[in-house]
């Protein structure tokens, strides 16, 4: 799905943001680095933005700013994949289970750490382990998805829809509206962000 | 641990560890990390591993292999960082060169220093020549002297007198700019620009009365909203209240507020920008 793009001019025009704000943003990482998209044009480079993205943005930092500090705001759309926890650090403050940290060594036998996502993955993991809800391969293919295809800070939820006893995993993003197969079931629905709160909370 | 290392003259290779002091007076080398309270190096010394310590003090050549981190560097010879610079404090008198991604508090730079991949520096205060291959980041900046980022430059607060080369964005609340010689920056966004000719008294007293000679200051575009422009040449100028002076060569202004153009000024296009 690519999502249109937007230029720097008409954004501005259509949300009624200044250039000092938008540079403001940025600066603090509100609106991340990947959605200024370069074009060339007659000036050289001309920026554009998928436009979906931007614009949802834009609007909550617009709701957030008279109630929170710009520090706070960006706080909350950090990305922060990049943090990597040494599975000796796992294993030392018990976020996980030994089954847990055994499972990911066996699908990851050559990683010593682990990034948020995969911690993520683990933890929704033991939870649906425990559940009963899912099988032990559709939660060892929740984990590879989850671990390489989540970005922390965007809101995002997890979904397991089943038809005629074959599972599929989707992550979509809050905002997104699926519409579902009527003969499919929603087995699992999970609010990443929430999750992630919690795991940030420990 | 109460541990004193003296390295002198042509001593071979020593594994110190922990120890609280170290000096190398003369030349020394160091094989594997040090770890202590104070790090002196007099005369040549060579790392070969990480430093890590409250503070490191050189006066002579030194090569560190792997990375420093410490309270307070203070460099007043020549010094090599292979690895990355994690400091509170630090200032260079004379020339230092650090290999990889770097953090520090307060930087002061009477001297040269260059730094290979990112520098990121809550402020900056520099009557010296800095160049970064990748890109800056901070807080307050200020530059008296020459300033190249090969990347983009990041700050708050951006003030340069002297000579600039910024070959991504220049991005700041506020910028303040006097050219000395001819500068060039790809892209310039923020809140208030204000690129001026240099008025200080150095330069109005001694460059401009026996060299008679000023910058001009390159941009492709510069977007924000209080824009004030002099000896500026740039192909697109966006923003609110807009005010073009003496020995500007503009392509294109479009403005929402107001446009003012001031004598000697030369400006091929205007628009105003409607709601």
């Amino acid at each position: 799905m690519v999502s249109r793009l937007i230029s720097k001019k008409e954004l501005l025009k259509l949300t009624g943001i200044s250039y000092g704000q938008l540079y403001r943003w940025k600066r603090k990482k509100m609106i991340p680095e990947e959605w200024f998209i370069k074009k060339s044009s007659y000036t050289g480079q001309e920026t554009y933005f998928p436009e979906d993205k931007v614009l949802l943005r834009i609007q909550k930092i617009k709701e957030l700013k008279d109630q929170l500090s710009l520090d706070d705001i960006a706080k909350m759309f950090t990305k922060r994949n990049d943090v990597i926890l040494k599975i000796t650090e796992i294993e030392e403050q018990e976020l996980l289970r030994r089954e847990s940290i055994e499972l990911y060594h066996s699908l990851y036998p050559n990683e010593e750490t682990l990034t948020i996502p995969a911690l993520l993955s683990l933890r929704i993991f033991e939870d649906l382990m425990q559940s009963g809800q899912v099988t032990w391969d559709e939660g060892k293919q929740m984990v590879a998805l989850v671990k390489e295809s989540v970005t922390v800070g965007d809101h995002q939820y997890l979904i397991l829809l089943r038809k005629f006893g074959v599972g599929i995993w989707f992550i979509t993003s809050a905002e997104e509206k699926i519409l579902i197969d009527p003969e499919a079931r929603k087995i699992v629905e999970i609010d990443l962000q929430e999750m992630v709160d919690k795991i940030r909370a420990e | 641990m109460e541990e004193k290392g003296f390295i002198h003259d042509d001593s071979t290779n020593l594994n110190v560890g922990d120890a609280s002091q170290v000096h190398i007076n003369g030349s020394g080398q160091i094989t594997g990390d040090v770890r202590g309270k104070s790090i002196q190096i007099n005369g040549t010394g060579k790392i070969t591993g990480s430093v890590e310590s409250e503070t490191f003090h050189i006066s002579g050549t030194s090569k560190v292999l792997g990375s420093v981190r410490t309270n307070s560097l203070v460099c007043h010879g020549y010094s090599t960082i292979n690895g990355g610079l994690v400091g509170e404090e630090v200032k260079v008198t004379g020339v230092i060169q650090v290999g990889k991604s770097s953090k520090i508090k307060q930087l002061s730079l009477h001297g040269h220093a260059k730094f290979e991949e990112d520098l990121e520096a809550h402020t900056l205060y520099a009557p010296g020549i800095l160049s970064v291959q990748g890109n800056f980041r901070g807080h307050q900046l200020q530059s008296f002297g020459s300033l190249q980022v090969q990347k983009d430059c990041e700050v708050e607060e951006f003030k340069s007198r002297g000579v600039l080369k910024i070959n991504g964005l220049l991005n700041a609340e506020t910028i303040e700019i006097m050219p000395y010689t001819n500068s060039k920056i790809q892209e310039i966004g923020g809140q208030n620009i204000k690129i001026q000719y240099p008025n200080d008294y150095l330069f109005q007293t001694m460059i401009k009365k026996f060299f008679d000679w000023s910058g001009i200051l390159e941009v492709d575009v510069i977007e924000g909203e209080e824009i004030y422009l002099e000896c500026t040449k740039a192909k697109i100028v966006r923003g609110n209240r807009i005010t073009i002076g003496r020995n500007c060569q503009i392509e294109s202004v479009e403005y929402k507020d107001s446009l003012e153009i001031l004598e000697n000024a030369h400006v091929d296009n205007q628009q105003k920008m409607n709601d």
